[in-house]
């Protein structure tokens, strides 16, 4: 359970405690409680019969690993879907080794590059989908950033492919799941949290699926036989901001996060010391 | 002066190549290195009726060649005889501006209708038509048909903020909200928050797509004025990814103005 529908469902369980005078009132509240949830209802579809993935999506907040990152952009209902159980990633004992000289200094993104696959989707700003028969394409508003995703039922790559921050992308239908396999990527994006580095024989398998109470599961299988000792799924439910669009990020212009990190580092070594 | 460094321009026409070729399976052709780095590929544009979407509307989709026109001097897209109606105070800073200080040049978006010689894509929906931009920075715009009224409250914006509507088989695309910090162009045409642009996109045929560009600033301009676009179709590629501020050399090595029209 994400924190914010921890939050959200604690206090209606608060609510309905005060009203606990009879059983009758407790039922009455559970109800409430259930209505909280957008209902079951058959999902949205295209003209050509898929699942209609398009409008804007949000994480909840919490990063693709599991920690709790920063809160959501934008509040988000709740739904009773959930994200697959998140393993630590897998690493071989180089990249642990390496990890203990990476601080945050070192994240690509504090230096306003672009994020990566699967960690872009789990930022706190909404992106929004745009379906057409042919390609998918993603726009997040994170960094400006946008995938283009083929679909291509063979999932072929070019076989000419020039490593990338956001990697190639083709996807194809499995039924009402959307399947996108990305590879082509450099080897200097992070994966999740902090020096979750990873090699340019990152292979990122991701699931899209529309539930039914209008929010979209996003699963990412994560292969690198360079750097994880073993494929590593992680994941996020996606929910809708409501009366939000994709606006404008601009991070270069003026970014003095860096000097502040320096700082903020520099006074906790000389507190420790 | 070559605006764009020499790393940019190798590294682009390298890509390319390679892509060209390997995506055509044909004998490649020479690309055409734009003046100040990008570049066109040269095969002429396809011939035949454009397209249409399912409702009807011209299908505007594809991977269109930039103006330079809206890359290097506005100026030069005014109709035959016409000049920029520039106020004193704005024709000055045009003369001040250095290329060093062009936000282009410093990896930030280009505005509108500015290009950066890089191709650009459209993707179209019912509801929804979004322009893609491989470079100056990756980037995109957005621009509703869903009869949306622009935002009361808008933040000023790069790209502002655009709506669009269909006349007949033109795409009507009105735009405000915009800051004050984009250049025009390469030559540094200033403009203000007033700024109010409107786009009219038809495709005459498959090969080409034109437009026709008012631009109503009161606080930069004396009167409205209309540029005119022309993007020839590309086939046989695809848009690719384009990070400027991974390292970018370009600033310290740019002395001067660029006075290319």
């Amino acid at each position: 359970m994400n924190t914010r529908s921890a939050v959200c469902i604690s206090s209606v369980a608060l609510a309905a405690s005060l009203l606990a005078v009879s059983s009758h009132a407790q039922n009455a509240s559970r109800n409430e409680a259930a209505k909280a949830y957008a209902p079951a209802k058959p999902i949205p579809r295209t003209a050509d019969g898929k699942p209609d993935l398009t409008g804007t999506w949000q994480a909840g907040g919490v990063s693709i690993n599991g920690e709790p990152g920063a809160p959501p952009l934008h509040p988000l209902p709740p739904t009773r879907y959930r994200p697959p159980a998140r393993e630590p990633i897998p690493y071989q004992d180089w990249v642990k080794a390496k990890q203990k000289t990476l601080t945050v200094l070192d994240d690509p993104t504090s230096k306003c590059l672009l994020p990566g696959v699967p960690r872009i989707v789990s930022m706190p700003m909404p992106l929004e989908i745009v379906q057409t028969p042919k390609e998918v394409v993603i726009l997040y508003e994170s960094f400006r950033a946008y995938r283009r995703i083929p679909i291509n039922d063979k999932l072929e790559h070019p076989d000419d492919l020039t490593p990338t921050w956001m990697g190639d992308s083709v996807g194809r239908w499995e039924g009402d799941t959307f399947v996108v396999d990305v590879t082509g990527f450099n080897d200097k994006t992070w994966l999740a949290g902090l020096g979750s580095i990873h090699t340019d024989k990152l292979h990122v398998v991701e699931r899209y699926h529309l539930n039914d109470d209008d929010t979209l599961s996003y699963t990412a299988t994560v292969e690198d036989p360079g750097a994880l000792t073993k494929p590593w799924v992680t994941g996020v439910v996606l929910r809708r901001p409501v009366d939000v669009r994709v606006e404008e990020y601009e991070c270069i212009e003026n970014n003095p996060d860096n000097d502040h990190i320096r700082k903020a580092m520099e006074l906790q070594k000389a507190k420790n010391e | 002066m070559d605006r764009r460094a020499g790393i940019a321009a190798a590294a682009a026409l390298s890509f390319y190549w390679t892509c060209a070729s390997a995506a055509a399976q044909e004998a490649p052709e020479a690309p055409t290195l734009l003046q100040g780095g990008g570049v066109l590929n040269n095969r002429p544009a396809p011939s035949g009726p454009a397209p249409r979407t399912r409702d009807g509307k011209p299908d505007l989709s594809g991977i269109w060649n930039p103006d330079r026109h809206f890359i290097y001097d506005i100026s030069t897209a005014l109709q035959e005889g016409e000049s920029l109606p520039l106020q004193p105070w704005a024709e000055e800073l045009t003369k001040k501006r250095m290329s060093k200080d062009d936000p282009e040049a410093n990896c930030l978006p280009t505005g509108v209708p500015r290009m950066a010689p890089y191709p650009w894509k459209i993707v179209q929906t019912p509801t929804l038509i979004v322009f893609l931009f491989e470079g100056n920075i990756h980037s995109y715009r957005q621009i509703f048909l869903d009869g949306r009224s622009h935002p009361k409250d808008l933040d000023p914006t790069w790209y502002g903020d655009s709506v669009g509507h269909w006349e007949g088989d033109t795409l009507v695309v009105d735009t405000v909200g915009f800051n004050d910090k984009f250049w025009f162009d390469f030559a540094g045409h200033p403009h203000t928050e007033k700024l109010h642009i409107t786009e009219r996109y038809r495709r005459p045929d498959l090969g080409h797509l034109e437009s026709e560009v008012t631009i109503d600033d009161p606080g930069a301009y004396t009167k409205p004025f209309k540029m005119f676009g022309h993007f020839p179709l590309q086939t046989n590629t695809e848009i690719m990814e384009y990070v400027c501020n991974e390292n970018n050399q370009d600033v310290p090595h740019i002395v001067g103005k660029d006075n290319r029209k």
